[in-house]
């Protein structure tokens, strides 16, 4: 009975990312050695967590309520919008100073994939955008070939509704010297080039 | 252990594999589709992510035994590359997807390969997307094997640019519908230009070509849809 309680904990470990049978292993045997209210800590905050976060209806990202705190927030600037693949997007832009609120598409447009407009939520994004309160839109999709179709994809959409499409702009990165830059990246800074 | 060095190709797809790595698969000169493993890419800043692109004209090193080599070295094959947008670029896919599912890995062939490299750069100009999808369809189809029967109808007679001709896989055009048989409709003058690759001249051409190839193709293909075309179709027709 117990070995296969103790099975059933290494097997369920597994299913992190990175966690093989022999890390799930370790780790078990370490709660249960040395550190067992830890790992019913665990287990309630997991338990807590799978059936306490959904999705914030606004813009999709992980959260308690049905409108998340940001979008609620009176503070930031309802008529920015920008627009991010992951939910870990917006927290690596949580540093930069944006005041407006973010929609997350959960991927991107991948033909080969049969990931369309509707498996990314653009039907819901285009229902917002024509909503009328955005006015400006943010493209903050990755630098990749299907994140600039995912881009290209919703600034047609933003133009047709009226909307201002900005783009996230594209460079040599902070204390990076030109020589070591590969040249497509300098090719588009070079482009976009801004007056000094 | 094989090892190949700067083979020129493109990545036609690519998936995560375990924590760091990528599968690649590539369409290449040589060595037709190969696909390879690029170890820890998507953690570390080996310097060549970037390049891991689809439609970017590539130089690829690999080295392994089996199924599944891993990608060593890759470097630009050219200064400057096509750059697909919009519509283009979703034909692109399209173009992408048609190599995963009809060709086999390992299948070299550098004429093929020269087909997809005069697509993409045809592409890149304005409003070329129809007849280079449909050259490339023809080209692709021929070069497998599968060919169109185009200039001479099923009874063996030179087609007449001005008969309706209806059109099956298996019996190649005919000039009366077999019962019981799915045909497509195609004038005579269609079929005829897209055997000589010569630019469809009107809606009503290119339009009985779109339907010619896709019911053809969907035959090779089996049951299995094509997604890009699913998808296109969800961007751009509605």
């Amino acid at each position: 009975m117990e070995q296969g309680l103790l099975n059933n904990l290494v097997e369920s470990l597994c299913c992190l990312p990175g966690v093989g049978r022999k890390s799930a292993q370790r780790m078990a045997f370490h709660l249960l050695e040395r550190d067992r209210s830890g790992g019913l800590h665990l287990a309630e905050a997991l338990d807590k967590a799978m059936q306490g976060i959904g999705e914030c209806h606004l813009c999709r990202t992980f959260s308690e309520k049905t409108i998340c705190n940001r979008c609620s927030d009176p503070a930031r600037d309802q008529s920015i919008l920008c627009i991010v693949e992951m939910p870990s997007d917006i927290v690596a832009l949580s540093t930069v100073d944006y005041k407006g609120l973010f929609f997350v598409l959960k991927g991107r447009l991948s033909p080969i994939d049969g990931i369309g407009p509707h498996e990314i939520g653009l039907d819901i994004l285009e229902q917002r955008l024509a909503e009328g309160q955005v006015r400006e839109i943010i493209l903050a999709t990755n630098a990749t070939i299907e994140g600039q179709a995912t881009a290209h994809y919703i600034a047609e959409m933003g133009k047709k509704l009226g909307i201002d499409v900005m783009k996230i702009a594209q460079g040599v990165p902070l204390g990076g010297e030109l020589e070591y830059i590969d040249s497509n990246t300098l090719s588009h800074a070079f482009k976009s080039r801004v007056r000094y | 252990m094989q090892r190949v060095s700067l083979q020129p190709g493109y990545v036609i797809h690519q998936r995560d594999f375990k924590d760091s790595s990528r599968i690649i698969e590539c369409y290449t000169q040589d060595y037709g589709r190969v696909a390879l493993v690029a170890k820890g890419v998507r953690s570390s800043k080996k310097g060549f992510q970037y390049l891991l692109q689809p439609f970017l004209p590539l130089k690829l090193s690999w080295a392994g035994r089996g199924e599944l080599p891993t990608l060593t070295h890759v470097e630009m094959n050219a200064a400057s590359s096509p750059h697909l947008q919009g519509k283009a670029l979703f034909c692109g896919f399209y173009l992408n997807e048609l190599i995963v599912r009809l060709t086999h890995r390992h299948d070299a062939s550098p004429e093929l390969y020269q087909c997809y490299l005069e697509a993409l750069s045809t592409l890149d100009q304005p409003d070329q997307e129809e007849p280079t999808l449909r050259r490339f369809e023809v080209q692709m189809l021929d070069i497998l094997g599968y060919g169109l029967q185009l200039e001479v109808d099923g009874n063996g007679e030179p087609i007449d640019p001005h008969q309706q001709y209806y059109y099956h896989v298996e019996t190649g055009p005919m000039t009366t519908p077999i019962p019981g048989i799915q045909h497509i409709p195609t004038s005579g003058e269609t079929l005829l230009a897209l055997s000589a690759g010569l630019p469809l001249a009107n809606e009503k051409q290119q339009q009985e070509s779109r339907r010619l190839m896709r019911s053809v193709l969907q035959f090779h293909l089996g049951g299995k849809p094509l997604q890009s075309r699913r998808v296109y179709q969800q961007l751009f027709k509605s």
